[in-house]
């Protein structure tokens, strides 16, 4: 059984500490032409144990033209906004097929953080495979 | 009138006679009133032309009803059908003579729909009022952009270059420049580029800075006269001109809308793709393909013919050096005698323009402004990719734009939007450094594969087989040309060595064992993923043999042994079969070199992992006995017993492997116990692969002799 939960942003409130089960994934959702959005981001993100960053947590952008916007991006937080996307693992065009597609890469995601993938893969292997370990700028002439 | 009175004839046949007589009274009053409504209606337009072609210099505009009147007349004409030639040359003389003031200069330049042609004479007319240098700025801004937007529809333009000088003595005017320089952009042939035009805009560009519609017109000069031009250019400008046909896009396709009934297009030699209006504010250029403009009169005195007038093959072999390319390069994509020219002459100047013009629209509507939502945007795009997929097809060549814009998009990308389009254009992509494979295909690839669906997977799988097997092919053709130097596509300036050919290739094959090894993981040894895989594979175990390329590459474990121990039988006879052929590539490759003592050399590694895969499979199938120790599935036997499954040893034999098994029942059900019957069974459904396996390996022949047509056996 999966429960998802949403939250405006963390850390999350200490009441339900006891009753809450394990949390197996993550998921930041922004937006990088929002100033509120990224900032919002930033600041949760320090709530977060280390650890959580070996494959729990992943950032979904919901504005399709990832390069476009970062170019436009001329927020303060443009050193966040690399790193984000450096971890960022799925960006969902506006169309509803994207957003099922989306939803799947989730999902997928999500089966493999909750330790039910079929042959044992941890969420830990499966960022290192969906890493980004190259920049993202290639800007040419 | 005939054919009214016909009609009338047989509709009062089977009525008596009495009725006849009154009905064709009837009929002939019918007759009266239609020719008498027919001249009512021709008139209004031919008298209002009439009228405007006799407006002096210093007539009264402001009051004038009758010149207003005429006006609307004839403007509701442009706007509907269009305007005949003779007429657009009339009213362009009226509109830049200003004889009907300022005003109506602009407004009537505004409504100049042609129908069919625009007369050339009325451009060069054109262009000597503008000389006269009479005309406001902005009309003379809207008179240079009307000319660019029905470029194509001006039915010679012999004149307008002849007076290309003119036309060039404009540039120099700030607010016309960026407008002048795409009209000579389009003009400009070899004998027009000179050493004091080229200094000029230099002079120019040292002012103006370094603008796009300067650069791009230096960039034609450049290709024209490399000599005169020797300052550095970016091998890719992005953006060009500006747009110029804003103003009349929509009235202009509408009426072509209209009139395209009347025209024969070839179907079978052009591919028609309609421009269809915005319905939304966008100010940017549609994905259509602009259409190949229909078939004209042509007179046989003219100098060029131009591309859209040919309608077939012989045409163009007869003209082929004197073709003129059209102002809009986009439209040569669908049809098949514009790429067979294109492919022909290898003309420069064209294949720079067309990859402009590739490379800015497909920025402009995939990149800048994404597709949103509406199913017509996406059927556009989708129509759009289409047609560039089936024109490198036709080339065999990508267009080095297109590679751009992939590179670009596969880092957006989401993997679902246009997903076949991309994934093919993306198989076209020719040979480069393996550096460059790994930071612009493989990351973003890898980062869409990992946690998509297993579709997408076998996708991306099938995508890079294709491209694995354009690049052989490729190679196997061009080194039949003799020479390690292999030099990319006909366009590029990059060469490359066969080793350097040869790392890519081993990059990729790489990459996909990776992708496959990993995938099969996620997925749990799908069957589908794992055939792609082995599809993958059957190209690359070939690559000695059927395209010379002296580079054997084993598949990983996490490929071999899923598919070893597959439960579908397909699987496990395309596994045979490839061991099969790596057979026969190793076996060669060794006689070779020490034969001819070739400058290639196998490692001593990739036999050892043939034999050891070879081992792993030959044991468990036919000596009943998987688990050999120090291989590398061994399994303490402790933990086999575990399993309490009975002679574990011999299930994954011919007979106990699940994949087969349901053959040996049937078998045992139909015959009995032979051995050598059930083989012969068993090869009887088809499994080549296994067959061929088996009969080189242990030298057992099945007594049925295999489908081995590729080469004799060593």
């Amino acid at each position: 059984m999966c429960f998802r939960r949403l939250a405006r942003k963390l850390p999350l409130p200490v009441e339900n500490k006891e009753t809450r089960p394990r949390i197996d994934l993550i998921v930041f959702i922004v937006n990088l032409l929002s100033e509120r959005s990224l900032q919002s981001v930033e600041s949760s993100l320090a709530h977060l144990h280390s650890d959580c960053f070996l494959g729990k947590v992943c950032f979904l952008v919901t504005d399709g033209e990832l390069r476009a916007t970062f170019n436009n991006c001329k927020c303060a937080h443009t050193h966040f906004c690399r790193c984000v996307l450096r971890r960022v693992t799925l960006s969902v065009s506006q169309t509803a097929d994207g957003v099922n597609a989306a939803a799947v890469r989730l999902q997928n995601i999500l089966t493999v953080s909750a330790g039910m993938s079929p042959i044992a893969t941890t969420a830990l292997y499966l960022s290192s495979l969906t890493r980004c370990s190259v920049t993202s700028d290639l800007e040419e002439d | 009138m005939a054919d009214l009175s016909n009609l009338a004839g047989l509709g009062s046949e089977p009525s008596g006679e009495i009725d006849s007589s009154a009905s064709s009274a009837n009929n002939r009053s019918l007759r009266l009133a239609e020719k008498e409504r027919r001249k009512g209606e021709a008139d209004p337009f031919g008298l209002a032309v009439k009228y405007l072609s006799q407006v002096e210099a210093g007539t009264v505009v402001r009051g004038n009803d009758e010149l207003e009147r005429n006006m609307v007349v004839v403007e509701t004409v442009a706007l509907s059908k269009g305007l005949p030639p003779e007429v657009i040359t009339v009213l362009l003389d009226l509109a830049l003579s200003l004889n009907a003031g300022t005003a109506n200069c602009t407004r009537v330049l505004k409504f100049l729909i042609p129908a069919t042609v625009v007369p050339q004479e009325a451009i060069v007319k054109g262009v000597s009022w503008l000389c006269v240098g009479k005309m406001p700025m902005n009309a003379q801004v809207l008179f240079v952009r009307w000319v660019l937007t029905v470029f194509d529809l001006i039915d010679c333009k012999d004149n307008l270059r002849s007076i290309y000088g003119f036309i060039f003595s404009f540039v120099t005017e700030e607010n016309l420049c960026p407008f002048i320089c795409h009209l000579l952009y389009l003009l400009t042939m070899r004998e027009h580029v000179h050493p004091y035009r080229v200094r000029k805009l230099l002079d120019i560009q040292a002012k103006m800075g370094r603008q796009p519609f300067l650069t791009q017109l230096l960039a034609l000069y450049k290709v024209y006269c490399p000599d005169l031009v020797t300052l550095s250019l970016p091998s890719r400008v992005r953006t060009g001109f500006k747009n110029h046909n804003s103003t009349w896009k929509v009235a202009l396709s509408a009426v072509q809308r209209k009139n395209k009934g009347a025209v024969l297009v070839d179907q079978s030699l052009s591919l028609d793709v309609k421009e269809k209006p915005s319905t939304r504010k966008r100010k940017l250029h549609h994905l259509a393909i602009p259409p190949l403009s229909s078939a004209f009169d042509s007179n046989s005195n003219k100098k060029v013919f131009r591309l859209q007038e040919l309608r077939s093959f012989k045409e163009l072999l007869e003209n082929i050096h004197n073709i003129e390319l059209p102002a809009q390069m986009g439209s040569l994509l669908g049809s098949a005698l514009a790429l067979h020219y294109l492919d022909c002459v290898q003309d420069e100047s064209a294949s720079l323009r067309l990859n402009f013009w590739l490379g800015h629209s497909l920025q402009e509507e995939l990149l800048l402004c994404p597709v949103d939502g509406s199913s017509d945007n996406t059927s556009e795009a989708c129509r759009f990719l289409s047609t560039i997929l089936f024109s490198q097809q036709f080339l065999q060549e990508g267009f080095s734009s297109t590679e751009s814009f992939l590179y670009k998009f596969l880092s957006v990308w989401d993997g679902c939007l246009l997903r076949p389009q991309i994934l093919d254009l993306l198989s076209d992509i020719p040979l480069m450094p393996s550096f460059y494979m790994h930071k612009l295909l493989f990351e973003p690839l890898k980062q869409l594969y990992f946690i998509s669906t297993v579709f997408f997977k076998c996708s991306v799988i099938e995508c890079l087989n294709s491209m694995l097997v354009k690049w052989l092919t490729w190679h196997s053709v061009s080194a039949l040309e003799g020479g390690l130097d292999i030099s990319l596509n006909s366009n590029s300036a990059m060469t490359m060595t066969l080793s350097g050919f040869m790392d890519s290739v081993m990059e990729l094959v790489r990459f996909v064992g990776l992708l496959a090894s990993e995938g099969l993981r996620l997925e749990n040894c799908h069957v589908l993923l794992l055939n792609q895989t082995l599809a993958f594979y059957e190209t690359v175990c070939d690559m000695f043999l059927k395209y010379s390329l002296p580079l054997i590459i084993m598949p990983p474990a996490g490929v071999f042994y899923p598919a070893l121990f597959a439960t579908d039988s397909v699987s496990v006879d395309r596994l045979g079969y490839i061991m099969y052929r790596y057979r026969k590539n190793l076996t060669l490759a060794k006689k070779q070199e020490q034969q001819r003592e070739q400058t290639f050399h196998i490692s001593r590694n990739t036999y050892k992992e043939f034999n050891r895969n070879l081992q792993a499979m030959v044991n468990s199938m036919w000596n009943s006995w998987w688990s050999i120790p120090g291989s590398d599935i061994e399994i303490d036997k402790d933990l086999i017993a575990l399993s309490k499954v009975a002679e574990p040893w011999c299930r994954f034999d011919l007979i106990h492997h699940p994949a087969l098994f349901s053959y040996a029942i049937e078998f045992h059900q139909r015959i009995g116990k032979y051995w050598n019957w059930y083989m012969e069974f068993l090869f009887n459904q088809g499994f080549d692969g296994l067959n061929n396996f088996i009969r080189t390996n242990t030298g057992h022949s099945s007594g049925l002799s295999s489908q081995d047509d590729r080469q004799p056996t060593s």
